[in-house]
């Protein structure tokens, strides 16, 4: 019964650390549920999550959390910033939680709701520096951005 | 029953093409109520229809070249939802256009409310190609703000095809006339009895309270972002216009609104609009001053854009004066607003000769 249970204990951690390693500490969104152009400011990534906010669910604290998302956020802007001429400009990425569990291209009639802003400056928005965050937390990241406005409580954590 | 029967045959003329786009369905007869004194309005009674193109406005042969067609997108404003159809103001331009014009001028409205600038860019892709209109009309801006101030204003390139489809694929419906090869008097009967009756007095008092109890903000915020998103969708709706086969004068226009900084208790007591939420149970709303240099610096936009991009904009804002004789809400025109709204822009359309073709 002990072996069993140490057994299945040890599978479960192999699991977690795999999914853990496929995640990569950032997320990569469907094309369903990511919008980019241009504007004449920004390049402009608009990110959509579904309502039960699946992308965050494995996130206990709320670092990590922030960490993720800023992550993501540099991923994106660097995965399109060959969309704008020069890096003169700022990535902005929105993102917004569907008031469904679809993706954005087909629910965006049924409502969304912003629940965080991010801007990078397309300097900041580069293979190297994705390379370099990934495995960094909020503090080393978070000064990369000019702007960081999740809205409070927009992502309740497990646990909390 | 026959000679009714040859009558709407000859005057009601559905898309041959199955394909055509259905802003609402075809043939659509609805009527709408204010039961009690709500906002600056007294009650009534008004009927709305749609014609067999799915458009309010007159019946039009798609096959008769010979009328000059005049389109107009916009939002609830244009399309006057608690205006009779005589008295909305698309429908009142026809008669000023025609007054002047040696052919017969037909205006279509394809607005409908809540659409903003995005959804113009795909009238223009989808909508408009299959209208092929001489003038298109637009009226935009006004859902735009009430979209930044719910931070759901957003950059959508719709000149990719899968996009648009996606996009246009909440846009358009069949247009339910099925059954009307059959016998046009037995449809038509049908809707006529069948047509819905909604009272907007309740919807419309529950709007004005909550504005009256929640808190007032005063700054709206990332508002520099939202003129830079309304920039970049203009642009695209601008460049969408330019490529219809059919190459029609386009003429923009921009928002006018009752909101300014010192209202009167009546003027106040008007407004429902302006709210950070729809559905959340404890919205916030912006304060009138807010709002009125919120929507004159989505107007100053929009005119900057017409400027840089040489096409054709008239200030209706400042034409229209800021009162319950005009409004009857935030935004939305009384019928002397409508015919004023009318008036103004035939008489800019027709001083500028821009349906002599």
């Amino acid at each position: 019964m002990k072996r069993s249970l140490s057994r299945c204990l040890a599978v479960s951690a192999l699991l977690f650390g795999a999914a853990a390693l496929a995640d990569d500490g950032f997320y990569r969104p469907s094309p369903g549920n990511l919008y980019v152009t241009t504007t004449e400011r920004y390049l402009y990534i608009v990110w959509a999550v579904p309502q039960n906010l699946a992308p965050f669910t494995h996130i206990r604290q709320q670092a990590d959390l922030e960490a993720y998302l800023t992550r993501t956020a540099i991923f994106l802007c660097t995965e399109h910033r060959s969309r704008v001429p020069d890096a003169s400009r700022d990535c902005r990425v929105q993102l917004v939680q569907m008031n469904s569990n679809d993706e954005y291209t087909r629910s965006a009639a049924g409502g969304f709701r912003t629940i965080a802003r991010m801007l990078l400056p397309l300097a900041s928005a580069t293979p190297e520096i994705h390379r370099r965050v990934q495995t960094q937390g909020i503090r080393e990241v978070r000064p990369l951005f000019t702007q960081f406005d999740l809205r409070p409580g927009a992502i309740p954590l497990v646990g909390h | 029953m026959l000679v009714a029967e040859v009558h709407l045959r000859r005057s009601i003329h559905p898309p041959t093409s199955a394909r055509f786009p259905f802003a609402q369905p075809g043939l659509l007869r609805s009527v709408v109520e204010v039961t009690r004194p709500v906002l600056g309005l007294e009650p009534r009674r008004v009927v709305v229809r749609t014609n067999a193109l799915g458009l309010r406005g007159d019946d039009l042969d798609l096959a008769d070249h010979q009328t000059l067609r005049v389109v107009t997108l916009g939002g609830s404003v244009t399309e006057c939802l608690l205006l009779d159809d005589a008295d909305t103001w698309p429908r009142r331009l026809q008669d000023v256009l025609g007054a002047r014009a040696h052919r017969r001028v037909w205006v279509g409205n394809a607005a409908r409310s809540g659409q903003l600038t995005l959804d113009y860019i795909a009238h223009a892709r989808t909508l408009l190609p299959a209208l092929e209109p001489d003038l298109v009309i637009v009226m935009s801006g006004g859902n735009d703000l009430q979209a930044a101030i719910e931070e759901r204003l957003l950059p959508i390139d719709l000149s990719d095809p899968t996009t648009l489809a996606r996009y246009a694929s909440r846009l358009y419906g069949p247009g339910d006339l099925d059954g009307l090869h059959a016998s046009y008097v037995t449809f038509w009967l049908e809707r006529y009895v069948s047509g819905s009756s909604q009272d907007f007095a309740p919807l419309y008092a529950r709007m004005a309270q909550r504005r009256r109890q929640a808190r007032t903000l005063e700054e709206i915020p990332f508002l520099t972002d939202a003129i830079d998103v309304y920039r970049a969708n203009l642009l695209q709706l601008i460049a969408a216009l330019r490529q219809l086969p059919t190459h029609p004068r386009v003429l923009f226009v921009t928002h006018p609104a009752l909101w300014k900084p010192d209202m009167s208790a009546r003027e106040l007591d008007a407004l429902w609009a302006g709210y950070t939420c729809m559905q959340c149970e404890h919205p916030e709303y912006y304060s009138p001053r807010a709002l009125a240099e919120a929507l004159q610096a989505f107007n100053r936009e929009l005119l900057a854009v017409c400027a840089s991009t040489r096409v054709p904009c008239y200030d209706l804002a400042t034409h229209v004066p800021r009162t319950l004789d005009t409004f009857y809400d935030d935004a939305h025109l009384r019928e002397a607003g409508a015919q004023l709204v009318a008036n103004t822009v035939g008489g800019f359309v027709n001083s500028h000769e821009m349906l002599n073709r």
